[in-house]
């Protein structure tokens, strides 16, 4: 009977060591450079390995070492990620951003690899500041599957880290590329809300810019001061048209504008058709005054 | 410790082993892979084209680099490819519903390239997604894509015990298989025509009143079509222009594109979204909707 008991314990033991290895296939993780040197900026790749699951959504917080490294930016280039619900922004030493795939997407697919490779969810960017083994590791990472549902993906979630390196008596090359190039040109949609919908009148755009990512939208209205923005942004239909320009600033401070016109309540043909009698009228004072003074 | 012992941790540990081995593929690992598509990559080395500078001198050989996507749609298609989201070339499949694209390319890391399905009657297939590495100097192959069915339903409410006629496109003399699931679950299963179209009255009698999804695959294949919602209720609801049957399409335009996604990011976090917003109908926007709104994407 001992005997038995024995058993049974060892292979309720050895079955809850074993089961968790079988329960998570699938994974979220960051590959980074293995060193680098004060100074530098360098890419984090934030990866998913769906373990075939197509996937289309994914949460993620990422905390890393602030003393050590700056958050200078992303990348949408090579980055599946690419219509984000907030892109990534820095906030008490964590990267948070939320976004989706449309159409979904289960791996990538390389001629030289026999299974597809794990997903580049996110391309972000970071500054070397101090000497030192900087950590990054996971706060949280939804990532929802691509059925119609949003459905879980069950996953486990692996860091990383860097070593960032000071190159004594030597000169250092710094290869801290800064971005100067503008974002690219983007249009601003105006989407105008119906009498019986609960959404108000809005204005949509996005951005794109290559070297350092999308930081920041402000608007201008009339020339008026600049007042930080999201997309979308809801606006009023004043009684009269007016501009709104908005303006996409960069990592690096470098800005795109983009300008529209929302047209007011009052139709354009109307004012014209007032501007017009007004002008006739004035025309017919005018001439009545002369006339009299004759 | 004698002998015994370690024979017994030995045979123990060996019996745990098949142990685990056995719930871990009874009742914790996924399921084994159900039959699906077989895409498959591969890269040739490209044409080799020839460019001759202005101002005289020799020639500069560049080997072609390209992308090709080929595979099944429905019998004469319009099959569109997209580059990271924008339309670039589309061709029309040949009545069998084979298709082959090609759009020359440069060379990059990867590239997400998107393929959508338009049958003959107008209805689109869902967004398939291929990123892919394209390597300089080679045509990158992706080859045996097939695109599900494509699915369009009469009603969006059915009268308790009435009938839902469900029409569309496959490839032509294929074995289909339409599920429902809901409160209960009904399979039925039928072939395509000679010209891919299908066309079947479903009897709704068995089922409770209730909120049902309807969607179709080919027997055996794990990609399905497009989800599509209906209820079984107190009166028929029939389809109008007005009405539209995919998630979060508030303005009802039927495409699901940036429109639709900013109305969503409006509502994101906020009290009362309206009910076209809401695509769970959970009364909360958060990453699920999103993730649904993604399902649908039409671009």
């Amino acid at each position: 009977m001992k005997n038995f008991i024995k058993k049974i314990i060892i292979i309720v033991l050895f079955s809850i060591y074993a089961l968790p290895v079988v329960s998570f296939a699938a994974e979220v993780f960051v590959s980074t450079p293995q060193n680098i040197t004060i100074h530098e900026t360098f890419e984090v790749l934030i990866n998913a390995n769906t373990d075939g699951e197509l996937i289309n959504s994914a949460n993620i917080v990422l905390h890393y070492d602030n003393s050590l490294l700056s958050f200078s930016g992303y990348k949408n280039e090579g980055a599946m990620i690419n219509l984000w619900i907030h892109s990534p922004y820095e906030k008490n030493s964590s990267i948070y951003m939320d976004g989706i795939i449309p159409g979904g997407v289960s791996g990538l697919y390389d001629p030289k690899k026999e299974n597809p490779a794990p997903i580049p969810l996110a391309r972000l960017l970071f500054n070397a500041k101090k000497a030192g083994n900087a950590e990054f590791s996971f706060t949280k990472t939804e990532i929802l599957k691509h059925d119609g549902k949003g459905t879980q993906l069950v996953h486990r979630q692996i860091g990383g880290n860097i070593e960032v390196i000071k190159k004594e008596n030597e000169l250092v090359k710094i290869e801290n590329v800064l971005d100067k190039e503008k974002p690219e040109p983007f249009n601003v949609t105006f989407l105008e809300s119906s009498v019986s919908s609960q959404t108000p009148s809005l204005i949509i755009f996005k951005a794109n810019d290559l070297g350092s990512g999308i930081k920041e939208y402000q608007m201008s209205i009339n020339g008026s001061e600049w007042v930080l923005i999201k997309s979308p942004q809801p606006v009023t239909k004043g009684l009269l048209p007016y501009t709104i320009t908005v303006r996409a600033f960069d990592f690096d401070a470098n800005f795109q504008d983009s300008s529209i016109r929302i047209p007011g309540a009052i139709p354009t043909w109307v004012l014209w058709s007032i501007a017009i009698l007004v002008g006739v009228l004035f025309c017919i004072i005018a001439y009545r005054m002369i006339k009299y003074r004759r | 410790m004698n002998n015994n012992f370690f024979k017994q941790i030995i045979s123990s540990i060996f019996t745990a082993f098949l142990f685990s081995l056995f719930f871990s593929h009874t009742l914790y690992a996924l399921p084994p892979d159900p039959v699906s598509e077989t895409v498959s990559i591969s890269a040739q080395v490209g044409e080799i084209i020839t460019v001759t500078p202005g101002g005289g001198g020799g020639s500069i050989v560049i080997p072609k680099t390209a992308v090709r996507f080929s595979g099944f749609a429905y019998p004469n298609a319009d099959v569109v490819l997209l580059k990271q989201g924008e339309r670039k070339i589309a061709v029309k499949a040949s009545s069998s519903g084979e298709f082959s694209i090609t759009l020359e390319e440069n060379y990059n890391t990867n590239i997400l390239y998107s393929l959508f399905a338009q049958d003959v009657g107008g209805n689109r297939s869902l967004l398939l997604n291929y990123p892919i590495v394209v390597q300089a100097g080679f045509i990158t192959h992706l080859s045996g894509i097939r695109f599900a069915p494509t699915i369009v339903t009469d009603k969006s409410q059915v009268l308790f015990g009435d009938y839902l006629t469900v029409t569309g496109y496959a490839l032509p003399q294929a074995g289909l298989e339409i599920i429902i699931k809901g409160m209960q679950e009904k399979t039925f299963t039928l072939i395509s025509s000679n010209n891919g179209s299908y066309k079947i009255v479903l009897p709704m009698s068995g089922l409770d009143k209730g909120e049902y999804d309807i969607y179709i695959h080919y027997t055996g294949d794990s990609r399905f079509s497009k989800l599509i919602k209906f209820t079984i209720g107190n009166s028929n609801i029939f389809y109008t222009e007005n009405l539209s049957n995919i998630p979060g399409d508030c303005n009802v335009d039927k495409i699901i594109n940036l429109v639709d996604f900013s109305i969503l990011a409006f509502w994101y976090g906020k009290n009362n979204p309206p009910v076209c917003v809401d695509t769970n109908a959970d009364k909360i926007i958060n990453l699920v909707d999103f993730s649904i709104l993604a399902f649908y994407w039409t671009g």
